[in-house]
């Protein structure tokens, strides 16, 4: 017995550290991508009256977006709408939260408190990702671990960086056409489902209409649209099969 | 209100938005269709935030119409099952290679 298990033991443990390998190396690229969104949002903590609860900000917010609207809001005078804002921004948490539900239902306890407050927008893309790949859930946990605890250190680490450099111009702000060449690789899986290329198609088309909206507005309805038309359309699909 | 107070009620509500679908209500059966549209919700986000952060792009010195051609094109490598690192490698090159396409054009429109 003894024999048997020492070279799982042996093999299991490379196996997680490759993993959490793995997942580091899928969100290098994604951060690069982000490099030039975070410098704005470090220029933007770094004008603000109280800029040490903006930093502090990065760690508990975590999303850009949030934490830049709040900024704003905040800089304009207004605290509750700020608030508001940023909560209204960071709504969609809820629904990858939700979506992660079936696919981490086996994982412990303290994994689903610890991977559900690292969600967002590219961890749980990631997650997703990974969590249609062959492997055992301790994979999955290992990759996602190493996704997304990179993504939040290299993330707050070049919010810091901007919060002391401030924006530059030139080749780095145009570093950000690589946030949307990232994501657009998150979403590509889901073309290949006729009810996933509904829903990117209807989020798209709101998204362009709301694109002059308050801040999170617009996406909010975005996904509504795109989620009740994606689940539509499976429930068309599934009702056509005999 | 101080900033701080104003961070500290977007965190609490965040963490709660990450935490109470996956732990808390982790029992909670949901109806067939929500669960389907909660599925389909993520697509949706991820999708909303593509086409946001393509008309933010174009903030620099790369036109939109650049940046939409890159993003395309990064979009036909990647339902292929090209890796990130050649998407954003190749949508980069198409950016510039359309940025200065349009500088040229306008440059010859100039001229003539």
């Amino acid at each position: 017995m003894i024999t048997t298990l020492e070279p799982t033991h042996r093999t299991a443990r490379p196996r997680r550290r490759s993993e959490v390998a793995l997942g580091a190396a899928e969100a290098v690229p994604l951060l690069v991508g982000y490099a030039p969104f975070a410098l704005v949002v470090g220029s933007a903590i770094a004008s603000h009256a109280e800029p040490v609860a903006g930093w502090v900000g990065i760690w508990t917010v975590i999303s850009g977006s949030a934490l830049l609207s709040t900024l704003q809001a905040l800089d304009a005078g207004a605290a509750l709408v700020a608030a508001f804002t940023g909560l209204l921004v960071n709504a969609r948490l809820a629904l990858y939260s939700a979506s992660m539900r079936s696919s981490w239902a086996a994982q412990p306890r303290w994994f689903r408190l610890v991977g559900a407050l690292l969600l967002i927008d590219p961890s749980w893309a990631i997650a997703e990702r990974r969590a249609r790949a062959p492997g055992s859930d301790a994979d999955r946990r290992a990759h996602y671990l190493g996704a997304a605890v990179t993504l939040l250190v290299g993330w707050a680490t070049m919010i810091t960086v901007g919060v002391f450099v401030g924006t530059s111009g030139g080749p780095v702000a145009d570093l950000g056409v690589a946030v949307p060449l990232c994501l657009v690789v998150l979403i590509a899986p889901r073309l290949r489902d006729p009810s996933g290329r509904w829903t990117v198609v209807a989020a798209a088309g709101v998204t362009v209409v709301a694109l002059g909206w308050p801040s999170g507005a617009g996406m909010l309805l975005a996904i509504a649209c795109g989620a009740g038309i994606g689940a539509a359309r499976r429930q068309v699909t599934a009702g056509a099969r005999p | 209100m101080s900033s701080w107070l104003v961070f500290a009620a977007v965190g609490l509500g965040s963490a709660l938005f990450r935490i109470a679908p996956l732990v808390a209500a982790r029992d909670t059966v949901l109806p067939p269709r929500l669960e389907q549209a909660v599925h389909h919700g993520g697509t949706a986000a991820v999708t909303s935030l593509v086409v946001s952060s393509t008309v933010g792009a174009a903030r620099g010195s790369i036109p939109l119409a650049a940046v939409v051609a890159a993003v395309l094109a990064g979009l036909v490598l990647a339902v292929r099952g090209r890796s990130m690192s050649w998407v954003v490698v190749i949508g980069i090159a198409v950016a510039v290679a359309a940025t200065l396409g349009t500088s040229l054009v306008a440059v010859a429109g100039g001229l003539l």
